[in-house]
């Protein structure tokens, strides 16, 4: 019992101490962007008063207890035009939700982790047309599920070809995650692939278990981008958060990216909440298999889903992509690499709307890149974005897109675990977003 | 709808009013380019060289026009041609009405009917800017009352309706390109449409009737699997008026008509401007016009303000207030300074929305036949490839026409924008297709489309 009023002692002072230091940022640094520069919405062509609507439909959220609180940054040709923050970092305390607050990223970290890759792959460490058991040879004989027997036993078969690089890349080599119905999502499950010890106890369990589907033939959102974690780091001889660190990261001013919050910026760090049975936030308490415990560094770092970061930090790794693979003179890619990544490489007969979780079905107009989605017909797949456009977002309802024909970026913050109401968020602040830009030409 | 100013009493006072405004027209296009009492003040006006049209070539145009008139094809004509946001060629022709001999003026007003519905996509779009409703949203997320609708699939050995659960709920985006599975009664001949024709929605007493008959009538096709010229944007307007807090009339003139100055456009002809409103006239069968209706368009008095505003048909306007319309269409959404849309929102209202596999040649409603390159967008047909669809406009032209003849495109490639007003009801394929032929005219005379 005292332990724990001294905990909230503890981090009420923890809290005090935040607000303080927000306060003397506030004096010393006006925004969290200020590194950035920072203009005014028209002289990019953005309307001030129709930007209303983005705080507006934030704030809304914030004001119906929707989701606890947001920090929001929009950009045009590399300058930042707003951040915005609103609600609260914590409910229980009323701490209020600051600029430098870190989110849980979940699946926003698949970007990063693409980029990594797209690191080693301009060292030529791989190329797309590589088996992926060229660089894990305990893949080496995976078989593929095609259905049960009378007596309910796994059918299995041979793959019609080794799963590719490009395939583990764009979802479509015959992984899952082991959330969904399926017999071989129950073998995730019980193997606990998520919650593995380390990378390589990862692999051991996947290299038993079969492909969901035969390579190349379906997309099916999975690991794929925790086990390019695994290659990352056998291709670099890092680990990956010493290779993100070192290769993005640092380069990009990302000061509190990671895989986990240190104890000393433990105050800046957002409480996850979840709508219950009622639609009410109550605290996420973990538990449906993905990172939870952000508290250390894990002994298994997520490539798929294990980052934390700030919005800006977000922010800074989006505007290098839309930059063409630079920021601030810092060279992370080269053009054509970022492209190649966020060009579709799902062939047509998985764009048929057969495919995808919530509100990201593939489709015409809209497929997947490499470790994100990519827009590449937007009225075709009914979005005000310029042609290709990329995205993605968090299990945490965190997302972005960079929009290279319009060259907008934009990033938003929450964080409300799992709920189906994220994605119609994200896609309605494409709408606002884009009824804001009245002069593209700009 | 009979014309109440056709009754000799207020015939003469009216033809004083009208003289008056004869004579106010005359004088103010002898005072050009001197400012206002022109109708098309705040529009600019250019020589058609200026923005690469040859006026020798639009000449055509004119006779086309003459021709037209000449032969009884219409009564009159109103015509805008516009290039680079300003006014080509504004010229009326014709009779506003034959019996009296009134003129075609400039200002006369005519009924829209499905020309409304390019309007209500943009009331539409205005709420989707401000994050009111997505394209992948079901209908039944704005209406609860189409929660549980049956879709037809064909009749039993008794001749009973076979119904089923649709496949997926019917999305806005379904909706707003008349793929959602509602029909209108009036031009088909299944029989879900004479469930339609049984229960009349369209002459519903408000907007909330309409809807609750709707409820009950099953789709007439899986929704995404059919192009069905429809109510749905009656069913829009619905929507415009939950999603507002606002009737849809007022909706319309606050966001729309005020700020773009269409001083006419409304849902009814106000009693001290019906001296301005044409007569309109149906193809006669035996030739020429006649003022008798005939056909399958329900008449509707447009003298007053109607309980149900129909958001698919309800809207009367000038051809210049449907010029200031066309022209934001065609500027990106803004007109002199007023923005209604973002360019983005225009572009994906102004795109093809309906699967290519439908755009078979199969589906069409009058001489409108969807066809590759040839699709419909959000309340308004695009032509996405104009060869393709045998067309001499620009990629991307969208537009439409309403039941009396009225017609406008909107041409983003060449940034050309049209707007034909007639009222000529039952025009069909062996009427003069002013449309179509107006197309020809005016881009054999695009001579030079890099000005």
């Amino acid at each position: 019992m005292r332990i724990i009023r001294v905990a909230w002692v503890f981090a009420g002072l923890m809290v005090m101490q935040g607000v303080l230091q927000a306060q003397t940022q506030k004096a010393v640094m006006p925004n969290p962007v200020a590194s950035q520069a920072t203009v005014k919405p028209e002289t990019v062509g953005f309307s001030s008063e129709r930007l209303g609507r983005l705080h507006a439909l934030l704030q809304d959220e914030v004001d119906k207890k929707q989701i606890s609180g947001f920090v929001s940054i929009l950009a045009r040709h590399g300058k930042v035009v707003e951040v915005r923050n609103g609600g609260q970092r914590d409910i229980a305390t009323g701490a209020a939700m600051t600029k430098d607050a870190i989110f849980r990223d979940y699946s926003m970290t698949k970007p990063v982790t693409g980029v990594a890759m797209m690191i080693l792959y301009e060292q030529g460490k791989w190329l797309p047309s590589d088996p992926i058991s060229k660089f894990i040879p305990e893949f080496a004989h995976l078989k593929v599920f095609k259905g049960l027997d009378a007596d309910g036993k796994m059918i299995l078969a041979d793959p019609d070809h080794a799963p590719t690089m490009r395939e583990l890349m764009s979802h479509s080599a015959g992984f899952t995650y082991g959330f969904g119905a399926t017999p071989v999502d129950g073998l995730y499950r019980d193997a606990k692939v998520l919650q593995s010890q380390n990378l390589q106890a990862m692999i051991d369990k996947l290299a038993k278990i079969p492909l969901l589907y035969q390579p190349g033939s379906q997309w099916v959102y999975s690991v794929s981008m925790d086990i390019e974690g695994y290659i990352v780091e056998k291709l670099s001889g890092q680990t990956l958060p010493d290779f993100m660190r070192d290769h993005i990261f640092n380069p990009l001013g990302m000061k509190d990216a990671g895989f986990y919050v240190p104890a000393q910026k433990r105050a800046r760090f957002v409480t996850n909440y979840r709508p219950d049975a009622q639609g009410n936030l109550v605290v996420d308490g973990g538990g449906i298999g993905l990172p939870a415990d952000f508290s250390t560094e894990p002994t298994m770092p997520s490539g798929g889903g294990g980052m934390v970061s700030t919005a800006e930090d977000y922010y800074r790794f989006a505007q290098m992509l839309a930059n063409g693979g630079t920021l601030n003179g810092k060279r992370i890619l080269a053009p054509a690499t970022v492209r190649q990544m966020t060009s579709n490489h799902l062939p047509p007969s998985l764009l048929t709307g057969a495919f995808g979780g919530g509100m990201h079905v593939m489709r015409p107009g809209f497929g997947y890149g490499i470790n994100c989605a990519v827009v590449y017909d937007p009225p075709e797949a009914n979005l005000p974005d310029g042609k290709g456009t990329f995205l993605w977002d968090g299990a945490a309802g965190t997302w972005f897109w960079v929009d290279p024909t319009n060259d907008v970026v934009f990033v938003t913050m929450i964080q409300r675990m799992g709920s189906p109401d994220n994605h119609h968020l994200q896609y309605t602040s494409h709408a606002v977003v884009y009824g804001a830009l009245v002069d593209p030409a700009k | 709808m009979r014309i109440i100013w056709r009754e000799p009493a207020t015939r003469a006072a009216l033809a004083a009013l009208l003289f008056a405004c004869n004579l106010q027209c005359a004088l103010a296009q002898q005072a050009k380019p001197q400012p206002p009492a022109h109708p098309a003040a705040g529009l600019t006006e250019v020589k058609p060289e200026t923005v690469g049209f040859s006026t020798e070539r639009l000449e055509r145009l004119h006779t086309l026009m003459r021709q037209a008139v000449e032969q009884q094809q219409v009564a009159g004509v109103v015509t805008i041609l516009a290039r680079h946001g300003k006014v080509v060629d504004y010229r009326a022709y014709g009779m506003r009405d034959m019996a009296a001999g009134s003129p075609m003026g400039k200002d006369t007003i005519f009924r829209d009917y499905s020309m409304t519905k390019p309007v209500t996509g943009v009331a539409m779009m205005i709420l989707y800017e401000e994050g009111k409703w997505l394209p992948s949203d079901p209908i039944a997320k704005f209406i609860p009352e189409f929660a549980h609708l049956k879709v037809y699939k064909g009749l039993d050995a008794d001749g009973k309706m076979i119904l089923a659960d649709p496949e997926h709920a019917p999305t806005m985006r379904e909706l707003m390109s008349h793929t959602a599975g509602f029909t209108y009664g009036i031009f088909g001949n299944t029989p879900v449409d004479k469930m339609y024709r049984d229960v009349s929605p369209l002459s519903s007493k408000n907007l909330q009737e309409f809807i609750d008959k709707l409820a009950k009538l099953p789709l007439a096709y899986e929704p995404g699997k059919g192009w069905t010229y429809s109510v749905s944007m009656d069913i829009e307007g619905y929507i415009v008026e939950k999603l507002s807090g606002k009737p849809l009339a007022a909706f319309m003139r606050d966001e729309i008509f005020k700020p773009l100055g269409m001083k006419d456009a409304a849902f009814h002809v106000p009693l001290e401007e019906l001296n301005r409103f044409a007569s309109v006239y149906w193809v006669d069968p035996k030739g020429g016009l006649t003022a008798k209706p005939t056909g399958v368009i329900p008449a509707r008095d447009f003298t007053i303000e109607p309980t149900m505003p129909s958001g698919g048909g309800g809207l009367v306007s000038t051809a210049e207030d449907y010029y200031r319309f066309a022209q934001m269409l065609g500027n990106g959404g803004v007109l002199n300074g007023k923005r209604i849309l973002a360019p983005a929102t225009v572009k994906l209202m102004g795109s093809n929305h309906v699967p290519v596999e439908l755009l078979t040649g199969q589906y069409s409603i009058g001489l409108q036949v969807l066809r590759p390159g040839f699709g419909y967008g959000y309340n308004c047909a695009v032509v996405f490839d104009p060869p393709t669809a045998n067309l001499p406009e620009g990629k991307g032209t969208f537009f439409w026409d309403g039941a009396a003849g009225t017609w406008f495109w909107v041409d983003p490639t060449n940034d050309v924008v049209f707007v034909g007003m007639i009222q000529r009801m039952g025009g069909g394929p062996t009427t003069w297709n002013l449309e179509y032929q107006s197309r020809s005219v005016v881009y054999q005379a695009l001579v030079d489309p890099r000005k």
